[in-house]
């Protein structure tokens, strides 16, 4: 259903290095980067599989609560995504477990240096 | 890559409005709802096609909160990207750029873009050549 999000990102080259890490468990990695010289100036990077950037951060100026939840293709990788975020100066927000929301929705939730609620979900049977 | 994702809404009843007409050309529409007495907190709508929820609605956007996303939606031609721009205004969406190519993206880069009540960027775009 999505093409792509661009999630808004107060310091880009802390999240870059900050998502560089989160996603590798998933097999998500940065594709694009244009980091403008100094502080001014429009940067982003594109995260993605199969050579698609689908996931974007963007400099802007405030904080927020946006929600992405990424795609795992296993329970381990959504382990791997928690241990990675912690480990990268991210925030628990839930550890890596089974939900509600339907079956088998296993998931692990982090918060990122701005806010955002980032979540690695698998629906596979464990 | 991305299996969801969702966002507070300062007015979430306006929000649901403006959704549930912009998305209804993409084939998109609200599969799941969940009210406040649920959740015992915030309220959330669903929009998804085929049944699963991908893109959320939710109440409890704090006050004073300045902050804009960007999404774009696939859209599978572009007489799709037309008719999604279409409703989006008639729904109250404040126009950012109408629907036509953007080469600089790639040549078959055909997409339109609005502002939603909050002031997030929404896209549709279809990269097929016509």
């Amino acid at each position: 259903m999505f093409d792509h999000v661009d999630c808004p990102v107060t310091d880009i080259r802390r999240s870059i290095a900050f998502y560089d890490a989160l996603l590798a468990p998933l097999g998500v990695s940065r594709l694009i980067t244009r980091v403008a010289p100094g502080s001014g100036g429009a940067s982003n990077a594109g995260y993605g599989r199969d050579g698609h950037a689908g996931f974007w951060l963007s400099n802007a100026s405030r904080r927020g609560r946006l929600h992405v939840g990424f795609s795992a293709t296993t329970r381990d990788a959504v382990a791997a995504f928690h241990a990675a975020g912690l480990a990268a100066g991210g925030e628990d927000n839930g550890g890596p477990g089974l939900r509600p929301y339907a079956a088998n929705y296993f998931a692990a939730y982090i918060i990122d240096p701005d806010g955002h609620n980032i979540e690695a979900v698998c629906r596979a049977v464990g | 890559m991305l299996d969801h994702m969702g966002f507070p809404a300062v007015d979430y009843e306006k929000s649901k409005a403006f959704y549930d007409k912009a998305l209804a050309p993409l084939g998109i529409e609200v599969v799941m709802s969940v009210s406040a007495e649920e959740t015992g907190g915030d309220a959330f709508a669903g929009y998804g096609s085929d049944g699963k929820p991908d893109f959320w609605v939710a109440t409890g956007r704090p006050a004073g909160e300045i902050m804009h996303f960007h999404v774009a939606f696939a859209a599978k031609d572009r007489a799709t990207v037309d008719a999604f721009y279409a409703a989006a205004m008639a729904a109250g969406g404040r126009d950012n750029g109408g629907p036509g190519l953007r080469p600089h993206y790639h040549p078959n880069y055909y997409a339109a873009f609005v502002l939603d009540p909050d002031g997030n960027n929404i896209e549709a775009v279809c990269h097929k050549p016509e």
